[in-house]
C-alpha cells in the first residue's frame, strides 16, 4: 500500500499526513476545498497505521489520538479528518473544537453563528441541513473549530445525512438531497452543496448563540427558551475537544464561551418545523 | 464510625446555580445536580451516613424517608465512582 505525505493548511500550524494514497484521495473528496500546505518546522504530524485488512488507526504528534480502529472507506476518511482537526487544534491553546452543528443566521450586526448542541441522536445534522435548505448558510454539521475570540472556522466538509429521511421531510428537501447526494456509504449520504448554501474552508464568523437541543418523540411545536450558563456548559463539556487544556482551564474557557453568547434551549419534535421556526425568528 | 469525606485535590468551579468539579486523578469534569451539590457542600466536614440522612430529612420533611435515603445512596455512590468523595473509618 503506497503511502505519501500530504499537507493540510490550518489556522494554527500545517498538518502533514502520512497515509495511503487511496485514503488521502477519499479524504480530499470529503474536504474538497481544504488547501494543501507545505511542510514547516512546526508542522504537526498525523500517521495512518494500516493493517492487512485495510483497517486503519491514526497517531498524531500534537495529542494522544484515541486508539480506534476504523474500517477502510469513508469511515476511515472521516477519522483522518477528525485526527487532522485534532492535531491543529491541540497545537494552540487559543483553539478548541466543538462536536456540534452550526449555521449562519441573522442580518447586519445580528448576523452570527448559531451553534446546535445535542446528543448523537438529537438531530443536529438534519436540523442544520433543514436550516441550510431554508436559507441559512451551513457552517458545519458536526465539527466546529472555535478560536479564543469566538470565531467559528468553516472547514467546508461535505455534510452528511442518515437515510431514509424522516417522513416529515418536505418534498423539496428530499429533492435537494437527491440532487446533491455525492457519495453513499451504508445509510449515510454525503452532500455537495454550492457556496451559497455552505461556507467554504477558512471562512470565519463570530458565534452569537448556543442552542441546546431537546428532541421529543411526542408532537410539539418548537419552543425556544432562555438557557442558563451552567446548563449550557454542562452540554458543552462532553462535546469539547481540547486535550491540550487542563480541565480547569477547559471549564473556564467553556464558561467564557457560554457567557459570550446568547444561551437558548430548543424543545422540538420535527427538525423541519424547528428550522422554519428558527429561520422565521432568527433573533429570538 | 464510617464517614463520608471529600477526596483531596478536587477543584471546584461554581457557575450561578450549577457546580462543576474536577476529579484529581482522572481529570474528569463532573456536573453536580442539586442533590449532588448539596451533599458536596455538606461534606466540607466529614459526615457519617446517618448525619447526612438526618440533615436531608430535616431539609425535606415532606419527602418519604425511604425514597430520600435511596436517592442519597445513589448520589453518594455516583460521587464516589467519579473519584470525588470516599468513605473512611473514624
Amino acid at each position: 500500500m503506497t503511502h505519501r505525505a500530504s499537507g493540510f493548511a490550518s489556522p494554527t500550524r500545517p498538518v502533514i499526513v502520512d497515509a495511503p494514497q487511496a485514503l488521502l484521495d477519499l479524504t480530499r473528496a470529503q474536504a474538497p476545498h481544504w488547501p494543501e500546505a507545505e511542510g514547516a518546522d512546526d508542522a504537526a504530524h498525523v500517521t495512518a497505521l494500516t493493517a492487512d485488512d485495510g483497517s486503519v488507526r491514526f497517531t498524531a504528534s500534537s495529542y494522544a489520538a484515541p486508539d480506534v480502529v476504523l474500517p477502510p472507506g469513508l469511515l476511515a476518511a472521516n477519522g483522518l479528518i477528525g485526527t487532522v482537526i485534532g492535531a491543529f487544534t491541540a497545537a494552540d491553546p487559543d483553539w478548541i473544537c466543538l462536536h456540534a452543528a452550526a449555521v449562519a443566521l441573522g442580518h447586519g450586526e445580528r448576523r452570527g453563528l448559531t451553534v446546535l448542541l445535542g446528543d448523537t441522536m438529537a438531530g443536529k445534522s438534519t436540523l442544520a441541513m433543514a436550516l441550510a435548505a431554508g436559507g441559512a448558510r451551513l457552517w458545519c454539521d458536526d465539527r466546529l473549530p472555535l478560536s479564543r475570540d469566538m470565531q467559528g472556522l468553516a472547514l467546508g466538509l461535505r455534510p452528511k445525512l442518515r437515510l431514509p429521511l424522516p417522513d416529515s421531510a418536505p418534498s423539496r428537501f428530499a429533492t435537494l438531497v437527491e440532487a446533491r447526494g455525492m457519495t453513499r456509504e451504508g445509510s449515510m449520504v454525503y452532500l455537495a452543496l454550492e457556496e451559497e448554501m455552505q461556507a467554504t474552508f477558512g471562512e470565519v464568523l463570530r458565534v452569537r448563540r448556543l442552542i441546546t437541543l431537546e428532541r421529543s418523540g411526542q408532537a410539539q411545536a418548537p419552543k425556544l427558551t432562555p438557557g442558563s450558563i451552567g446548563e449550557t456548559v454542562k452540554r458543552l463539556v462532553p462535546v469539547t475537544f481540547a486535550p491540550h487544556l487542563d480541565p480547569m482551564t477547559r471549564l473556564t474557557r467553556l464558561r467564557q464561551v457560554a457567557t459570550a453568547c446568547e444561551c437558548r434551549h430548543l424543545a422540538y419534535a420535527d427538525s423541519f418545523e424547528a428550522a422554519e421556526f428558527l429561520i422565521r425568528e432568527p433573533d429570538e | 464510625m464510617n464517614h463520608w469525606e471529600r477526596v483531596a485535590g478536587v477543584s471546584e468551579n461554581p457557575m450561578d446555580d450549577d457546580l462543576f468539579l474536577v476529579a484529581p486523578v482522572s481529570g474528569e469534569i463532573v456536573h453536580l445536580d442539586a442533590m449532588g451539590a448539596a451533599i458536596w457542600r455538606l461534606l466540607e466536614q466529614p459526615q457519617s451516613l446517618e448525619e447526612i440522612q438526618a440533615t436531608f430529612a430535616a431539609a425535606f420533611p415532606d419527602a418519604a424517608a425511604e425514597r430520600l435515603q435511596g436517592d442519597l445512596a445513589v448520589a453518594l455512590e455516583t460521587l464516589k465512582a467519579a473519584g470525588l468523595v470516599r468513605q473512611s473509618d473514624g
